[in-house]
């Protein structure tokens, strides 16, 4: 094709910034980043203990459990919904993995767990975008119904796991990582993947961002949402998978508060629940910062309930900073 | 004779790339109706606003009776005696009419509650004043549109405001409820209230201003007494001749002309009345109308997102019924929003994100189906880019930091894109300055000399006429002549398009 | 010229329309004491143990504590906001309760943990409005410092209110046969009614939740409302913390797990919209009222307790599908020609 006449009139590419908002632009990016960083320096400083091998696998295994399940509570985040019912996931699919481990095998149940998950997620899809109810609501109720179903099944009893080789799986190591740490390097990975490489993922950021245009531009606005939905679904089995085994048991209640945990780390890491643009790598740190934190504060003697004063206080600060931040880039 | 109660004095206001306002004089008397024209983009808006408190103009200044004032935001300017009511309501929707009306000044009894009785009563005595017949205790969520707009200038009047300022009020009324608001408007006269009447209508203009200024492309044309005037004289002030401009080579296309798209006896409730026509492969058909014509729903029925049309639509000579944009996508048919802030804009993704967000994946392997071959995006972009022109430092920008007028280039890189053959442009050239406005007029030329079927919508007439083979112009929901050849120009258009002003009906 | 500009059922195809509205609202009014109603006539047949006097007064008594956080949250949501913390607030003023009443007398005691809540509501609304953080985001981090402090406050342990019956009476007693938390709840209930209905500043609660652009066009204060408005909430979260210390006489920082949710069901079941504007106060009694006595009928029938879960659930999808049609019917009428 011949180039059409040029000569448009050359736009400033960007307002010039002041040193100020440079380093609020740069601070701001990788945040959590710099927080872990720091935070992992000043206490390695401070407490020998906390530079152990043991504990820092200890930090790596344990932040793998809410660090699976923020994946894909980010993905729905960017997707500008938000899913509440997680708890009840992990209830359910954790039992019904500690029923179905000495039935049908550990590679059977895990699989089941999996599909079972994609399932619950189908479920809130489909009542918050058919039904068209806000999700931060509808997953509430979703969650009481699903725990309500794993406390059902199991008549509120606990479900013990005495498979070896499944708990082995929560607990062991591989080349010295705990083998959740390394499914969640997977999980993150395969986000990562999906969001940016693939045309379903930009669908997720695009409805996120401006659905309208998304309506406008041909894109099954519906589809994307239900499948952003699934895509918690599943990876909260996932998360429900390691954590049922580390526990060695399951239990409708395992994770109750979990929902709460994952939106604090999505949300700290830098993603906005407004939608449209997120980070897995902010919600990746977040859980390994979150995780840092109550370790350190265990090993330096601090109660666990320092512990929550100290976490609600990142939370906000956190918060408080991205905000400062945005004004002072005069974002709204 | 009285001092003007609002003067603005060579008011200009800037926006990045684009010169909304420039040295604008506007002045107000009381108890007058001053109407505001001027085509989209002619900066009416921007001067509402910029009296409203919104915007705060570059230079100039505003007096009120005489006093200089500054409002750094919209409470100063009402506090001053200025309300602007607009399409969007300041209402809250949960609270009762009365509520609303005195929202922040309730009356309260000695125990500091709401004294019922006095709220209602007085809104009841302002409404009745105004001819209107709401009850004071409805919530003004049930309330319809034109009601809404009752208790809006109910509520300036409680408020003892001087100054009015109406935007586009009439734009979904019925003809019964236009009538009612000019009533009211005859008595907010006669209250010696100054009414800024901003309105498209220029029917409406004749019947009840005294006078009217016409801005075009940011600048006052001039400002006359009504009588003084036929329409289309103001027409012609509104569009006027662009200085400066090439003509644009009108290549002939040599292509045989097989229909894409023909319509026949569309009607929409209120919106259009038998509509017939076709759009042929190889040209650029034209579709002119002022606002409420009903020229932009048809093009969004042709695009499958309004429904509850009858009639037929056959594509390719093939009866269809497009329930949503993606079926009419898939038919071939591609749509360029008129409004790409709410409907085409992707903020938070990247330049090249937004080019290609409706990519047909081209790949017939699975895995084409689901990944992006990013080179190919990239490689597709770049000849997109450099096409076009856009301005942007890199695929992965984040659009949202692009001017206007690169935007518009993105969306329209969009239709590019998207292999559509059938192209529906929604005012292609709208927020875009002077020099891109003609390379994409080219461009559409082009693509029908490509062989595409391209349909302009557009509210500039010389641009229709510059670059269109035929031209429908639609007047009040019917089209009121289809111009080709000699016969297209813009005298024509404009004398089709004035024919018969109708009030009220339709968007 | 006669002018017949009724609002509602001007145009005729309207009209059936606006008798679903009305039927709707009469619904959003009458709906939840209707099933109430409903079940308990069930219960009566089913489970005629439901009605003796003990169980009747303790479910009386949940309600209330129950009903009073949910007032909170109705003038958060009111707001167009919601408030997290009001659980840990719970424990948190409930253990303070405690320690007051070693010190000082039991009106001092009620004031100062009062005092306590309006301060940690404050604090939320400075950072809502101030700080523009999101409430949800805000109240999550409160949630947890509160939750903190009630811990390390009490070491962890469980603390016994001794030697103050009198106290007990507040949770115990009857004034003219009416448990006195019931009393506390309806007396509650009547002061927030009048503030959000009857005076200027519960209308411009309802217009900052309702469109904020206009509350600010009009020149409505919103960040002072918005402090209030938390305030308020965090005094009601505070006054349930007094009812349930003077309830279980033995207070420790587990309390209140949960209650944030229970307080959001309860209010959009009792109509409250999430989307601002309006608050359902009554509603929220009744549900809270409606929540407890399913609990107490499925106790009673030996059903375990976690069913509640499905009945919460499901009750809650069941009332935003209402809210939904809702929203659709006023558009159709609004969108009207």
């Amino acid at each position: 094709m011949n180039k059409v006449v040029t000569t448009s009139k050359s736009d400033s590419d960007q307002p010039k910034k002041t040193i100020r908002q440079r380093l609020a632009y740069i601070f701001g990016q990788y945040t959590i980043q710099w927080l872990l960083l720091f935070a992992a320096i000043i206490l390695s400083v401070i407490n020998p203990n906390f530079r152990q091998f043991s504990n820092i696998r200890n930090i790596l295994l344990q932040s793998s459990f809410i660090g699976i399940g923020a994946a894909g509570v980010t993905l729905v985040i960017i997707n500008g919904g938000i899913d509440l019912s997680v708890a009840g996931i992990v209830g359910l699919c954790g039992v019904v993995l500690a029923m179905l481990v000495p039935k049908i095998g550990i590679a059977g149940a895990i699989i089941v767990t999996l599909i079972l998950g994609l399932i619950l997620g189908w479920i809130n899809g489909v009542v918050v975008v058919r039904v068209r109810v806000p999700a931060f609501i509808a997953t509430l109720g979703m969650m009481n119904i699903y725990l309500a179903i794993g406390f059902i099944i199991t008549n509120a009893k606990v479900l013990p796991v005495t498979d070896k080789t499944f708990r082995a799986l929560a607990t062991k190591s591989f080349f010295g990582f705990p083998i959740p740490f390394l499914a969640m390097i997977v999980v993150y990975l395969i986000c990562f993947v999906v969001l940016k490489y693939t045309f379903y993922g930009r669908f997720i950021r695009a409805v996120g961002s401006n659905q309208m245009a998304s309506f406008i531009a041909g894109v099954s606005v519906d589809k994307v949402r239900i499948f952003a939905f699934m895509l918690v679904g599943f990876f909260t089995a996932v998360a429900c998978v390691f954590l049922t085994g580390y526990l060695s048991h399951g239990q409708a209640i395992m994770a109750i508060g979990y929902e709460l945990r994952v939106i604090a780390v999505a949300v700290v890491g830098g993603t906005s629940l407004k939608g449209g643009s997120g980070t897995l790598i902010g919600s990746f740190t977040g859980a390994l910062f979150f995780t840092m934190i109550s370790n350190s504060l265990n090993l330096l003697g601090v109660g666990a309930y320092w512990q929550y004063v100290a976490v609600g206080l990142i939370i906000i600060t956190a918060l408080g900073i991205e905000s400062l931040r945005r004004r002072v880039l005069g974002i709204t | 004779m009285a001092e003007p109660i609002l003067i603005a004095k060579n008011i200009s206001k800037q926006f990045p790339g684009v010169r909304a306002l420039d040295d604008v004089d506007i002045d107000l008397m009381q108890g007058e109706v001053h109407a505001l024209v001027g085509e989209n983009g002619a900066g009416k808006s921007t001067l509402v606003k910029i009296f409203g408190g919104m915007y705060r103009p570059n230079s100039g200044s505003l007096f009120i009776s005489g006093r200089e004032v500054h409002f750094y935001e919209p409470l100063q300017s009402q506090v001053a005696g200025i309300s602007v009511i607009t399409q969007e309501f300041d209402l809250v929707p949960q609270l009762t009419v009365a509520e609303n009306i005195y929202l922040g000044r309730e009356p309260v009894l000695p125990i500091r509650l709401i004294d019922w009785k006095k709220i209602n009563q007085r809104s009841t005595q302002i409404l009745n004043e105004l001819g209107m017949n709401i009850s004071p205790t409805q919530r003004v969520e049930y309330l319809s549109v034109a009601d809404k707009q009752m208790v809006e200038i109910a509520k300036a009047l409680s408020r003892d405001f001087r100054v009015m300022i109406m935007d586009e009020p009439t734009a979904t009324l019925n003809a019964a409820e236009v009538e009612r608001l000019f009533k009211i408007i005859a008595k907010l006269r006669k209250r010696n209230v100054a009414i800024l009447y901003v309105s498209h209508r220029l029917g409406e203009v004749f019947r009840i201003a005294d006078r009217v200024t016409v801005l075009r492309d940011g600048k006052k044309v001039g400002t006359r007494a009504v009588k003084s005037l036929v329409e289309k004289d103001v027409i012609t002030m509104m569009l006027g001749r662009e200085l400066e401009e090439r003509e644009v080579e009108r290549i002939v296309s040599g292509v045989e002309q097989t229909e894409a798209v023909s319509v026949t006896d569309l009607n929409l409730q209120g919106t259009l009345d038998q509509v017939s026509f076709s759009l042929n492969y190889g040209e650029v058909l034209g579709c002119a109308g002022l606002i409420g014509s009903g020229r932009s729903e048809l093009v969004r029925i042709l695009f499958g997102i309004t429904a509850g049309w009858e009639g037929e639509i056959c594509v390719n000579n093939q009866p269809v019924q497009l329930k949503n944009p993606g079926e009419a996508l898939k038919q071939g048919i591609f749509m360029l929003t008129d409004d790409r802030k709410t409907e085409g804009i992707f903020p938070d993704l990247s330049v090249l994100e937004n080019v290609l967000i409706n990519k047909v994946k081209t790949k017939t392997v699975w895995l084409g189906k689901l990944f992006i071959a990013q080179s190919t995006e990239r490689n597709k972009y770049k000849e997109i880019q450099n096409y076009l022109s856009i301005q942007a430092h890199s695929p992965a920008q984040i659009i949202s930091t692009l001017s206007g007028g690169n935007q518009q280039k993105v969306i329209f890189g969009r239709a590019l894109v998207s292999q559509s053959k059938i192209l529906l442009l929604n005012e292609p050239t709208r927020g875009v300055d002077v020099g891109t406005k003609m390379e994409i007029r080219e461009l559409i030329r082009q693509l029908a000399h490509d062989g595409h079927a391209v349909l302009v919508s557009s509210s500039d007439i010389p641009e229709l006429v510059k670059v269109s083979d035929r031209c429908l112009v639609l007047s009040k929901g019917r089209i009121i002549g289809i111009l080709e050849g000699e016969k297209l120009s813009e005298d024509n258009i404009i004398a089709c398009a004035v024919g018969h002003n109708r009030i009220g009906v339709g968007s | 010229m006669k002018r017949t500009s009724r609002s509602l059922g001007q145009t005729t195809g309207v009209k059936h329309i606006s008798k679903g509205i009305r039927f709707l609202q009469l619904f959003e009014n009458l709906g939840v004491p209707m099933l109430l109603v409903i079940i308990l006539i069930i219960i009566a047949f089913i489970a005629p143990r439901f009605f003796i006097r003990t169980n009747l007064t303790n479910l009386l008594i949940n309600s209330s504590i129950l009903a009073v956080t949910g007032y909170g949250m109705t003038l958060a949501l009111a707001r167009e906001g919601l408030d997290l913390s009001v659980g840990s607030v719970q424990a948190f003023t409930a253990c303070i309760s405690a320690s007051l009443l070693g010190v000082t007398n039991i009106p001092l005691t009620i004031i100062g943990t009062l005092l306590v809540g309006l301060l940690i509501g404050i604090i939320n609304g400075l950072l809502i409005s101030k700080l523009r953080v999101p409430p949800f985001v805000t109240t999550l981090g409160m949630m947890s410092i509160v939750r903190g402090a009630a811990l390390l406050y009490t070491k962890g342990e469980s603390v016994l209110i001794t030697g103050h019956e009198n106290y007990a009476r507040l949770n115990s007693g009857r004034i003219l046969g009416v448990p006195v938390p019931l009393i506390i709840a309806l007396g509650t209930l009547a002061i927030l009614y009048v503030m959000l209905r009857h005076t200027p500043f519960g209308r411009h609660i309802c217009a900052v939740g309702g469109n904020e652009s206009a509350a600010v066009a009009t020149g409505l204060r919103i960040d002072r409302i918005t402090i209030a408005v938390y305030g308020i909430v965090g005094m009601t979260a505070a006054l349930s913390g007094v009812m349930l210390s003077a309830q279980l006489m033995i207070v420790d920082g587990t309390l209140g797990v949960g209650l944030e949710l229970k307080a959001i069901a309860i209010a959009v079941l009792g109509g409250t919209s999430l989307s601002g504007g309006s608050g359902n106060l009554p509603g929220t009694l009744i549900s809270a009222l409606l929540l407890s006595t399913i609990g107490s009928a499925l106790n009673i029938l030996k059903v375990p307790a976690y069913y509640q879960y499905l009945t919460t659930g499901l009750l809650l999808i069941f009332a935003l599908g209402l809210d939904t049609l809702r929203r659709i019917l006023v558009n159709k009428i609004a969108l009207r020609r």
